[in-house]
């Protein structure tokens, strides 16, 4: 288990490490995602030597949410007066992003059978 | 005394495995959707902070340890999508299209559902980046000069939606394929709302954690071309 933490912690910082010496757009994380891809896809890393602790962070992911939620206490400052209307956008935005993208993939796996 | 028991980082993490564990035991007792245990963990842990009138910064010293680990989460959806590689390759362009559009439309309709009700330019530039996963979110947002809080007010806002509506959303408007609902709602809320789909099925759930990734990276390459062009 500690290999497979190994794995998943030195990917990440070589993510980060790119991304930051080349200050790159892309933050660390999502290069660090691709460089997973990667090493998987090219047999470099083989599932088995991460899955149990990848399923551990995929599984519980929810909860590490939770501090991020929490700075709402810092930001009720900013919000004065916009709480209702960011909520609005934010619930409208969404149900109109979801019918969009699923409608559009239905459209061409229909259209590709 | 207070001191040393509130700024050890065992005072947050304690709190913070409490309150979600709460969360998920009232959500396991009555399966109502709108019983989100995100949701309930964070209106816990706040109404707790306030009350004992304890400074965010007591309780970031754990929650800090503990939203460090969104950063590898991330980094092990790279397993997700390989794992996924084989119909990923099948159905490529109809993914790809979708979460285009998808992407284009949450960034769009932010915006002009913002300046329609007449929202501050900061506050605008913030909500942008909220369909997609909070680590790109926030990074985003700080790179077009947002404020990361009200970015992850607008995210978690999302995500509950997304998780609460999307059954339903699916079934009002004849969502049929299992792909393009995983995608939907990987799409538009990002993990919580992945947290769903993997509870509606295994072909759902793999494809909304593959899109997570997907619409952060398009989202990635829209903003600063849409941005440009609207605000």
């Amino acid at each position: 288990m500690i290999v497979q933490f190994l794995f998943i912690f030195g990917i990440t910082y070589l993510g980060e490490l790119i991304s930051t010496l080349f200050s790159l757009q892309i933050p660390g994380t999502i290069l660090g995602m691709l460089i997973m891809f990667f090493l998987l896809s090219t047999g470099i890393i083989k599932v088995k030597q991460i899955e149990k602790a990848a399923n551990i962070l995929l599984l519980n992911m929810a909860i590490f949410f939770l501090p991020p939620g929490i700075k709402l206490v810092d930001s009720l400052d900013i919000l004065k007066g916009n709480w209702l209307k960011l909520i609005l956008i934010a619930v409208t935005t969404t149900l109109i992003t979801m019918v969009v993208t699923g409608k559009i993939v239905d459209f061409f796996i229909r259209r590709k059978k | 005394m207070r001191e040393s028991i509130l700024y050890n980082p065992l005072f947050g993490i304690i709190l913070s495995l409490m309150t979600y564990e709460i969360g998920k035991k009232i959500y396991t007792k009555w399966r109502y959707p709108i019983f989100n245990p995100l949701m309930i963990a964070i209106t816990l842990t706040i109404l707790f902070l306030l009350k004992f009138n304890i400074p965010y910064e007591a309780y970031s010293k754990g929650g800090d340890i503990i939203m460090f680990f969104l950063g590898p989460a991330t980094v092990a959806l790279g397993v997700s999508l390989y794992k996924n590689s084989q119909r990923l390759k099948e159905y490529f362009l109809p993914i790809l299209a979708g979460v285009t559009a998808g992407s284009f439309t949450a960034i769009v309709s932010v915006i002009i559902l913002g300046k329609a009700l007449g929202l501050k330019k900061e506050l605008i530039i913030s909500t942008i980046p909220k369909s997609i996963t909070t680590p790109i979110g926030i990074e985003l947002s700080k790179s077009l000069g947002g404020n990361p809080s009200i970015t992850v007010i607008g995210i978690m806002i999302t995500g509950i939606t997304g998780a609460i509506s999307s059954p339903f959303i699916c079934k009002f408007f004849k969502i049929e394929n299992k792909i393009s609902k995983g995608i939907g709602i990987g799409t538009s809320s990002h993990a919580v709302g992945t947290s769903k789909a993997i509870e509606m099925g295994e072909v759902e759930g793999a494809m909304s954690g593959l899109a997570i990734g997907m619409a952060g990276l398009v989202t990635i390459f829209l903003v600063p071309i849409l941005t440009k062009f609207l605000i």
